[in-house]
Parts: structure tokens; C-alpha cells; sequence
């Protein structure tokens, strides 16, 4: 199992980039996929916080809105969300490399 | 029954994973690594039900939030085929609303287990899925198979009549089926009982049975009465079948009646190359050859050529 751990760490940042790619594209579709898979598991890999995190951003693009409507404030939604999501995936793969 | 791990030649039952992350197969992986099952994996709706289609797999693990084709309209699909609506579909998926249950549930999932999941819990909830899949099988399997002797029976005859039939005929491959009916049973019923009468039949099903090879069908067909249905075999290699069979029989010695032999009588319909002609009429066919042999004095093999069919005008040309 621990390899399994590594492997799924090591994947991280190539997440990480695909996650940036689709929020610069804007492709909330893509985005929300990304993030829902790895709501999925990474609980399963010992990182609840991340699946926490994840589903935050999939539940923001999911509904569509920032709480007080406006495209601009969406946006910003799934920016803060994101970078969450980010950071918490960018510091598991730093405390394992 | 057969205790499980008795069945070393039988290969490990299949477990599907639909998941769309490649994460989560690997976790499954590893955690069902101990199990004894092989596990396979699709990525999306649509490959899912393609492959359960081709593997036939004895459990599917299925997430519901899927891009594209999402679980609940998998298991829809699923649960409308005949051929897949017999697999039990366990839901894994991180929609834990009880709607979410009760949609799957209606559309016929067998058991529903939110992610994140406790892998103890996966784990068992699979066996329990697997032990229901043998049950159903085995189930099935018993509804064509007659109590008394072993063989295929009646149901299942019909159905294989059917099959090999057209599978013969458009393949033009020869198909031969050989009515067998013990001479004079109610004789031997009479004579020495109920008990004996039995003996006799399981005897013929056991020669039958040593005789079959790979492909041959050998049914009760009711009473004293078996057939044979015999794929690949022109009527000549049948009754040289037939007539192995028909002497192997004359030649048993019966422990609970030694003095008295018992012999059958044995009508073939075949042919080398099958026309279109329905199933019924093969039985008929068969079943005056039988009355042949019966009334040329039984302990005998009678034959009706069925003749060959005209190869269609296109294949001729070829």
C-alpha cells in the first residue's frame, strides 16, 4: 500500500498542473471532472483533507455561483477554492518527496 | 455443495470496477489483492457496459458520477438486458443523499457503499456479492439439469435443439441427434422395482456421459427416453457413435439383476450439410428412425439422411 501512497503523491503535481490548465482555459467541465476524481480517492490514499477540498471546488463549479451571483464573483469562488485545492496537493507532495 | 476452495481448475470469479479515476482502480487493486477474485477495469459509462457485456464479470463495482454516461444510467441499462440483469451491481460512489440510494436501489443495484469506503466493509460487501452470484448461477444452472440422472433435461434440449440447428446450418456444418429409448423398461420396472428401474437409467446416463465429447448434448428427454445432439457429426459417424453406445449398454451387468440384460433402441436424423428446416421436424425425423429400429426388432441403430442442402447460388459461384 505504501507504494500505492507514493505513486498517487508523486501524481500530484501533474494534477495540479492539469488543474491550473483547465481554470486558465476556463473549462469548468473539465475542472469539475478533475476535481471530482479526485475527491474519489484521495481519501482512499489517506488524504481526507484533499477529498475535502476537492469536493469544495466540484460543489462551487457544480452550483454554478459565487453565493451572491455575478460571473465575477463565481469566478473568484472557484479561484479561492482552487487554490485550496492546490496547496494542500502542492504541501502532501512536498512532505513526501 | 463443493467446498469453495476445492475448485482449483475453475478460473477466479471476475470483478468490474467502473470508476472514471485511475486512482481508484488502483486502490481497489491493492485492497482486493488477497481475494479470491480478478478484478478489471473500465473508465467510463460506456466502456463499462461494453465490457460486462463481453466479460460476463460475477460482480460489478460501479461509481455513479461519471462524465458522459454516469452509473444510474449503467445500471439502466444493465438491469433492461436479459443477458446482464442477473450480475449484482455494488454502487460506489461519494453521492451519499439518500435520493441518490433509493434512485439506485429502484433501478436495481444490489448493495450501495459511499466513498470514502472502509475497506473492510468493500471487502466483505464483495463476498457477500460473489456468494450471491454463485447461488444464482448454480440456480440456473440446476433448472437444466434432471435430478434423477445428471443430464441436460427437457428445457434445455429445446433450447440447444434450437441453437445448434441454426448454428449448423449457417455455418453448413454437419449435426446429427440420436433418440435413445431403453427396450422392454417397464419390463424391468415390473420385474424387480422402482429402485432397479432407476439403477438402469443412471447407467445408460453414465455411459452416455463417458461417451459425450466436447460439443455433444447428452438430455433426458423424458421417461425412458434420452437424446443426444450430436454437432459436427455427419449421420455415418453417428450411428458408429450410436452403435459404441448401443453395445457398451448390452454388455453392462446390473448388480441388482445380473441374469437380465438391458438393451436400447437408438434413431438417428442427420446430415452433412443441414437445411433450413425447423427443429421439430429433426425430432420427428429422429423419432421415426427410432420406430424403425423398435419395430426392425430393437437393440438397434436406425439412420434418416436428412440429404444436403443447395449451397446458396453465391457460394456456388465462388
Amino acid at each position: 500500500m505504501a507504494e500505492l501512497v507514493d505513486l498517487f503523491v508523486s501524481e500530484l503535481p501533474r494534477k495540479i498542473e492539469s488543474l491550473r490548465a483547465a481554470f486558465e482555459r476556463g473549462e469548468a467541465a473539465d475542472l469539475a471532472r478533475l476535481a471530482h476524481q479526485i475527491k474519489g480517492a484521495a481519501d482512499g490514499y489517506g488524504f481526507a483533507s484533499i477529498t475535502e477540498a476537492a469536493a469544495a471546488v466540484e460543489g462551487v463549479l457544480r452550483r454554478g455561483d459565487g453565493g451572491d451571483g455575478g460571473p465575477e464573483s463565481a469566478l473568484e469562488a472557484v479561484r479561492t477554492q482552487l487554490d485550496g485545492l492546490i496547496e494542500l496537493c502542492a504541501r502532501a507532495a512536498q512532505g513526501r518527496s | 455443495m463443493k467446498p469453495q476452495h476445492d475448485n482449483s481448475d475453475e478460473p477466479l470469479p471476475m470483478v468490474l470496477v467502473i470508476d472514471d479515476s485511475a486512482d481508484v482502480h488502483r486502490l481497489l487493486k491493492a485492497r482486493l489483492r488477497h481475494e479470491e477474485l480478478q478484478l478489471a477495469t473500465a473508465t467510463d459509462g460506456h466502456e463499462g457496459v461494453r465490457a460486462v457485456r463481453e466479460l460476463k464479470p460475477a460482480v460489478v463495482l460501479l461509481d455513479l458520477d461519471m462524465p458522459g454516461m454516469d452509473g444510474f444510467e449503467v445500471l439502466r441499462v444493465l438491469m433492461d438486458d436479459p443477458a446482464t440483469v442477473h450480475i449484482p451491481v455494488i454502487v460506489l460512489s461519494g453521492l451519499s443523499s439518500a435520493q441518490d440510494k433509493v434512485t439506485a436501489f429502484d433501478l436495481g443495484a444490489s448493495d450501495y457503499i459511499t466513498k470514502p469506503f472502509n475497506l473492510t466493509e468493500l471487502r466483505v460487501r464483495v463476498r457477500s456479492a460473489l456468494r450471491m452470484h454463485r447461488l444464482v448461477q448454480m440456480l440456473a444452472q440446476r433448472a437444466h439439469i434432471d435430478g434423477l440422472t445428471g443430464l441436460w433435461n427437457r428445457t434445455h434440449f429445446d433450447r440447444r435443439l434450437e441453437d445448434e440447428v441454426a448454428g449448423c446450418v449457417r455455418h453448413g456444418r454437419p449435426l446429427s441427434v440420436a433418440f435413445i429409448d431403453i427396450d422392454h423398461f417397464k419390463a424391468v420396472n415390473d420385474a424387480y422395482g422402482h429402485p432397479s428401474g432407476d439403477a438402469v437409467l443412471q447407467g445408460l446416463a453414465r455411459i452416455l456421459q463417458r461417451e459425450s465429447r466436447q460439443g455433444d448434448a447428452a438430455c433426458r428427454y423424458g421417461g425412458e427416453e434420452f437424446v443426444l445432439i450430436l454437432p459436427d457429426t455427419a449421420p455415418a459417424d453417428a450411428a458408429a457413435h450410436c452403435e459404441r453406445i448401443r453395445t457398451n449398454l448390452e454388455k453392462t451387468v446390473w448388480p441388482r439383476h445380473p441374469e437380465r440384460p438391458v438393451t436400447a433402441s437408438f434413431g438417428i436424423a442427420g446430415s452433412v450439410r443441414p437445411g433450413p428446416v425447423p427443429a421439430e421436424e429433426w425430432i420427428e425425423a429422429a423419432d421415426r428412425s427410432l420406430y424403425e429400429a423398435k419395430s426392425g426388432g430393437r437393440n438397434r441403430v436406425a439412420v434418416c439422411d436428412l440429404g444436403i442442402a443447395e449451397r446458396a447460388p453465391l457460394a456456388r459461384a465462388g
